[in-house]
């Protein structure tokens, strides 16, 4: 020990972060039906084995950020034991590592989240222990690879106060997202959410990097003047652009998915299946990590017939799988036929059952001879629900 | 409830590797890859971290990088808490071998080491190997050794005569009462009856095995671990414990084949990987695997990160396996990381990890001599001639490598 600067260094400083990562998991998507009743958007199951808060998980993780905070609210059970210390993305460091970030009450009152900005409000105590220069937020509702350093780059290289990342939409689309409207210089002059008349086809990801002092100082400053700074895309974009703060539009070009309705739940996994789909999952370069639970290789049957379909580890398969994703254990009788349908883990199918256009949740029970077909919309099967009458057995 | 330290646990891994050649050429029989997506090291090391055994060493006399990549922390198994854990201890004995046989016996190894025995604290020390393929409640062992009051209980699986494929096996004489009361090779055994076959797994006091190989030692022996026990179990009070699960001894290729031919039949791999105690293994994060439109597969075991266009029937795929249209696989294993070309005809072949098949190549082998081919070959189009020529000559060495695939070429 040199024993010098004690007095002002009694302790070492934390090393600093450049940029942590905030992912805001709180969300219910209602949109999702039965599929959110139970657990959180981010917890619901994708591409036979992952679940979509993995892709915003690993993106961190090949990106080189050590520290990610993660703000559940809605139903946050599930969310909690997926994500766990954050070892099974290589993100449970000694210093950061994977944090679960719940609302809880203290002094000044219930501290409930009101919306994007407010969570992250909610939170300075966190994001000031990592004493960041930027900060990442996320959506951890959308199916993508990212190198997040690249925007960073970007943020740095535009001397940024704020970066949205955006992608192209068709313009007839636009009018569901937030649109921003740039100069030449890929900076926001103007943000429109969700614009009947759309003045350019930018859609905002979600995704935003803050030069966290000036973020921090709006934070702190509406908050105590009662302006209402609760959402990024409604608050806290617009009020930056109104006081003329740097703020930039990256353009991102790779595949990125909302899966917000149970349409585009059904429409994304089915592209997945294709393996020249464009998120190239088997890139070992930019791995999607997992929580993999431990189970046997898959067995097909004697009378097994998978066509054009993902099977995971630990199903035992007799039927026919045509153009379907089928995960972790399922077990699916003889005579059984699966059509463009998704079936979630540790599902139970007998024989003899039709499944067409569906989504079935994990750990639901088909009896033999059941049906779920989905003429004109997706059929939904609900986590541990049970299909058929049970006593209803013939051979 | 098991009280902490109760019993420490050793995997003896100086098992001869010279029978399962060439898939043991750079490899201990505990790497052997097993079943898709196993390693032969799994079952033990989860027998002996399901019964609460939280402190392993791991004794071997190879290099241990196959060993450690897979294992690493021992994480998966549960081992990477704050008491306890993994502890590798080496010996590549005086000749510098690769073929895990150090001539004078693993004894001095341990002895080396008797201070991770003191270390552990523990009443009880277990013993297993990898080759005795099994999936073993230890804690019912240790309850059986507690309350028999026997120095060493060893275990044993019952097999009639005419069932038991490999006469170098060593056989337990036992009592009605169950004592141990001699050893012999299972080829000395009369025609008709029963084998009690030893899986050379033992529970004993942890100062009695210290005190055996101290005494292996004094005496100036050069032996093994395995041969202090066999005499101990004759020369001390010990009893048998009989395994009723599935057993394969893993003495040879044809029954590395044969072990993972029995996981098709789902009662075989239930009761080795599904049952009381699913194995544990390294996880690995694959996409799950994808089967085209030309794909056709039947009773077969396929891992995750496959693509599958051609057809399958009763063979062990591993991840990370191609198979490209207008293929046959049929009655093979296929590991990690292999690849077959279009029009390509394997019967009864076992390929080793990121093996290349260009198209339409042949390799027919037969159910009691498949062929192996090592691992990183990549095996070329050769005429149909060559091909049966290539099998027969195969079915004698029991192994294709490049060399004899270029002696081919220059012989066309």
């Amino acid at each position: 020990m040199c024993g010098r600067g004690w007095s002002h260094h009694s302790f070492p400083r934390m090393m600093k972060n450049e940029m942590i990562a905030m992912i805001l998991a709180g969300g219910q998507g209602s949109r999702l039906g039965k599929l959110t009743r139970t657990i959180a958007k981010p917890a619901v199951p994708f591409g036979g084995k992952y679940r979509i808060i993995d892709f915003s998980l690993s993106n961190c993780s090949n990106s080189g950020i050590r520290t990610v905070g993660v703000v559940t609210q809605y139903q946050p059970l599930e969310l909690n034991s997926h994500i766990g210390n954050g070892s099974h993305w290589g993100l449970d460091h000694k210093e950061g590592g994977v944090t679960i970030l719940q609302p809880h009450s203290s002094l000044d009152g219930e501290k409930w989240f009101q919306g994007t900005a407010h969570a992250i409000y909610q939170n300075i105590g966190y994001i000031d222990s990592h004493n960041p220069t930027y900060l990442l937020i996320l959506s951890g509702d959308h199916i993508y690879k990212m190198d997040y350093e690249h925007m960073l780059n970007f943020h740095k290289r535009k001397k940024a106060s704020a970066t949205v990342a955006v992608v192209h939409v068709p313009l007839t689309d636009a009018s569901r997202f937030g649109i921003m409207n740039t100069d030449n210089t890929d900076r926001i002059i103007d943000f429109e959410e969700k614009p009947a008349m759309p003045k350019s086809n930018l859609a905002s990801m979600g995704i935003y990097i803050f030069t966290w002092e000036v973020l921090r100082r709006y934070l702190v400053e509406s908050h105590a003047t009662g302006q209402n700074m609760d959402d990024f895309g409604k608050n806290v974009i617009p009020t930056f652009l109104a006081n003329g703060e740097n703020v930039f539009a990256y353009s991102f070009g790779g595949y990125w998915k909302d899966v917000g309705t149970i349409e585009s739940l059904w429409e994304a996994n089915m592209a997945f299946i294709n393996p020249d789909h464009e998120l190239n999952i088997r890139d070992k370069s930019w791995r999607i990590y997992s929580k993999n639970p431990v189970a046997p290789p898959h067995y097909l049957a004697s009378g097994a017939k998978v066509k054009e379909s993902l099977i995971v580890d630990g199903c035992y398969i007799s039927g026919e799988i045509n153009h379907s994703i089928i995960s972790q254990n399922v077990k699916i009788g003889a005579n059984t036929v699966i059509k463009d349908s998704i079936v979630m883990a540790n599902t139970v199918i007998g024989k003899n059952v039709t499944i067409d256009h569906a989504i079935v949740g994990e750990h639901a029970v088909f009896a033999n001879n059941a049906q779920v077909i989905g003429d004109q919309s997706i059929e939904v099967v609900g986590y541990n629900e049970i299909v058929g009458g049970l006593n209803d057995e013939t051979e | 409830m098991m009280r902490r330290n109760k019993m420490c646990g050793i995997l003896n891994l100086t098992e001869s590797r010279l029978a399962t050649y060439p898939l043991t050429l750079y490899r201990p029989i505990a790497s052997l890859p097993f079943c898709s997506r196993y390693r032969l090291i799994d079952l033990p090391l989860t027998n002996l971290t399901t019964a609460g055994v939280e402190t392993i060493g791991v004794f071997t006399h190879d290099n241990l990088r196959s060993i450690y990549d897979h294992v690493r922390s021992g994480k998966e198994w549960g081992l990477d808490s704050i008491h306890g854990g993994l502890f590798f201890f080496s010996d590549p004995g005086t000749d510098g071998n690769r073929n895990g046989v150090n001539h004078e016996g693993d004894i001095y190894n341990y002895f080396n080491n008797i201070a991770f025995f003191d270390k552990s604290e523990s009443e009880y020390t277990v013993i297993m190997g990898t080759r005795m393929l099994c999936n073993i409640d230890v804690k019912a062992v240790l309850r059986h050794h507690i309350e028999q009051g026997a120095e060493i209980t060893v275990v044993y699986k019952s097999t009639s005569v005419q069932d038991n494929e490999d006469k170098n096996a060593s056989c337990l004489t036992i009592d009605e009462d169950g004592h141990v009361r001699g050893l012999k090779s299972c080829g000395m055994s009369e025609s008709k009856g029963q084998l009690f076959i030893n899986m050379d797994i033992y529970i004993l006091k942890t100062e009695l095995v210290t005190k055996l190989i101290r005494n292996a030692v004094a005496e100036n022996e050069h032996c093994n671990l395995n041969d202090v026990l066999h005499q101990a179990i004759v020369n001390l009070p010990s009893n048998g414990f009989e395994y009723t699960g599935y057993l394969r001894n893993i003495n040879s290729v044809e029954a590395y084949y044969q072990a993972n031919m029995d996981m098709l039949e789902e009662r075989n791999m239930t009761a080795l990987l599904k049952g009381s105690q699913s194995i544990h293994t390294k996880v690995k994060n694959e996409a799950p695997t994808f089967y085209s439109r030309s794909s056709d597969v039947e009773d077969s075991l396929v891992a995750n990160g496959c693509i599958i266009h051609g057809e399958v029937a009763h063979s062990v795929i591993f991840r990370n396996v191609t198979i490209e249209k207008n293929t046959v696989v049929n009655s093979s294993i296929i590991m990690q990381g292999s690849s077959i070309g279009s029009g390509a005809e394997l019967h009864y072949v076992i390929l080793d990890k990121q093996v290349r098949i260009e198209p339409n190549t042949k390799l027919i082998g037969t159910k009691n001599k498949p062929i192996v081919i090592e691992k990183n070959s990549v095996i070329s189009r050769i005429s149909e001639g060559v091909t049966s020529e290539m099998a027969q000559m195969k079915s004698q060495e029991n192994r294709v490598n490049k060399q004899d695939v270029d002696t081919l070429f220059t012989h066309k």
